[in-house]
């Protein structure tokens, strides 16, 4: 049975947190802060954020079971203590920047996160916009390794969870930018905003939890531009706000690629696990693709002129 | 189970001040379409290199496009955004219509599934009818960006 003094703290967070998404709308509406609100697509968040905490409370046995499963065969026994836990803090943002890059960068997975990004609007209520379709991915299993390692399991989710409330306050644009030295060390709006643009020019960059140390050090960070805005959402936006089609269209389109007729295994394979865009006829362009094309084509990267170049590039 | 009527009811009176927040929004939801320069505007944003003409809808909330390519564009407004689409052969599973001047595209896209237009009269409904009817027979072509939802 959990603490209550833990289940009371937890309540109290998550009022707190949420608090402040009516706020932001309220002085975003009021014009007092940079942000847009829409009704339909905050509405539309809420209700993914339903099934995608009744998934969690039904589902999240598996990979608190994993991790507890794998802290049974763990490797060392590492101290429950302050070390230990800022060390696995640590270690459990460089496994979130890996998860999250994993996540962009195969569609299987793409599938499930594609709908945090759905959203064309980038306020705090994005927040609540989550997959429903994370326990079933696999990628749960990459929760394990620390615990394999031997750090305790009530340590691993702590950090799990405080990475995730840290990434409450990025997801607005209320806020412009921080300090130098902490938007070099840290992830902020700023860096979040590229993340969560679709522009080619910010495509799969930024996938830091808290430090933005792992996108310097493995290639993928790209500063946000002034005269670069974000267009936030995907490249092909949703014309819909039906929470299911939210949850699951990737899968849909997944499944009409991966049954056409005249496809070798290879190719099927293909379109489940390779890049996003991926096509076994170049009719469609992965992200290194769009950016290829954009640049051939003369266009500004980032700017309007995302597409045609690639339609016209006739390949 | 205090703690937790005290949060179910709070996040109740949350989503509720947010509700009214927003409401009060609506009344600033962006303008209908002025004309067919705009709505190629709008599509230009993702298909610089359009050219053609548009048809605006009666409501100005969308438009279709007839373009010089020999393509089909839609531009729809999704809430705040206004969102495009190329209608392409195999995405366009069929016309319906729904009045004298309305008609409802539905497409093979689980994520935008159809979009409905109403047009200005029953003259241009016909002629879009006859368009889009054209499209479904013709030979299935390369879906070009239609799956990179990246």
């Amino acid at each position: 049975m959990p603490d209550p003094v833990y289940l009371r703290l937890a309540l109290l967070v998550q009022l707190v947190l949420l608090l402040l998404i009516p706020l932001e709308a309220a002085l975003a509406v009021a014009g007092r802060i940079r942000g847009e609100y829409d009704l339909h697509d905050t509405l539309a968040n809420v209700a993914v954020s339903v099934g995608s905490i009744f998934f969690w409370g039904t589902l999240g046995w598996m990979y608190f079971g994993g991790v507890l499963y794998a802290y049974h065969h763990r490797l060392f026994h590492i101290p429950f203590a302050g070390w230990s836990f800022a060390l696995v803090f640590v270690l459990e943002d460089c496994r979130y920047y890996w998860w999250h890059r994993i996540s962009h960068r195969s569609r299987w997975f793409w599938a499930s996160h594609v709908v945090h990004h759905s959203s064309q609007h980038f306020n705090l209520s994005t927040n609540l916009r989550q997959s429903w379709t994370s326990q079933f991915s696999g990628l749960t299993l990459l929760g394990m390794p620390l615990a394999l390692i031997g750090f305790n399991p009530a340590l691993v989710g702590l950090a799990f969870t405080l990475n995730l409330i840290y990434q409450f306050w990025i997801h607005t644009e209320s806020v412009d930018r921080m300090p130098r030295w902490f938007e070099w060390l840290l992830n902020t709006p700023s860096h979040h905003r590229v993340h969560h643009a679709s522009n080619p020019g910010y495509l799969d960059a930024n996938y830091a939890g808290v430090f933005m140390l792992w996108d310097r050090m493995f290639g993928s960070f790209v500063a946000e531009r002034r005269d670069e805005p974000p267009r936030y959402g995907i490249v092909s936006n949703l014309g819909t706000f039906n929470p299911v089609r939210i949850a699951l269209h990737e899968y849909y389109a997944i499944a009409r690629d991966v049954f056409r007729r005249n496809l070798t295994w290879l190719q099927r394979l293909a379109y489940l696990f390779a890049p996003p865009g991926w096509s076994h006829d170049g009719s469609r362009a992965t992200t290194a693709q769009l950016r290829a094309r954009v640049a051939r084509a003369g266009a500004v990267p980032g700017g309007p002129g995302v597409l045609d170049p690639l339609l016209s590039a006739g390949d | 189970m205090g703690g937790l009527t005290v949060a179910i009811v709070a996040n109740i009176g949350i989503g509720a001040a947010l509700l009214a927040v927003l409401h009060r929004q609506r009344t600033s939801d962006p303008q209908p379409l002025t004309g067919p320069d705009q709505a190629l505007a709008h599509y230009r944003t993702l298909y610089p290199l359009a050219t053609g003409t548009a048809t605006v809808a009666a409501d100005g909330r969308a438009a279709l496009l007839e373009l010089t390519d020999g393509t089909i564009g839609l531009v729809e407004r999704r809430g705040r955004r206004w969102n495009v689409r190329a209608v392409s052969s195999s995405q366009l599973l069929g016309v319906r219509r729904e009045t004298d001047e309305s008609i409802t595209l539905r497409f093979a896209d689980f994520g935008w599934p159809r979009s409905r237009v109403r047009l200005a009269d029953a003259q241009t409904l016909e002629r879009w009818i006859g368009r889009l009817a054209a499209l479904r027979s013709a030979p299935v072509v390369p879906e070009g960006w239609g799956g990179h939802r990246a």
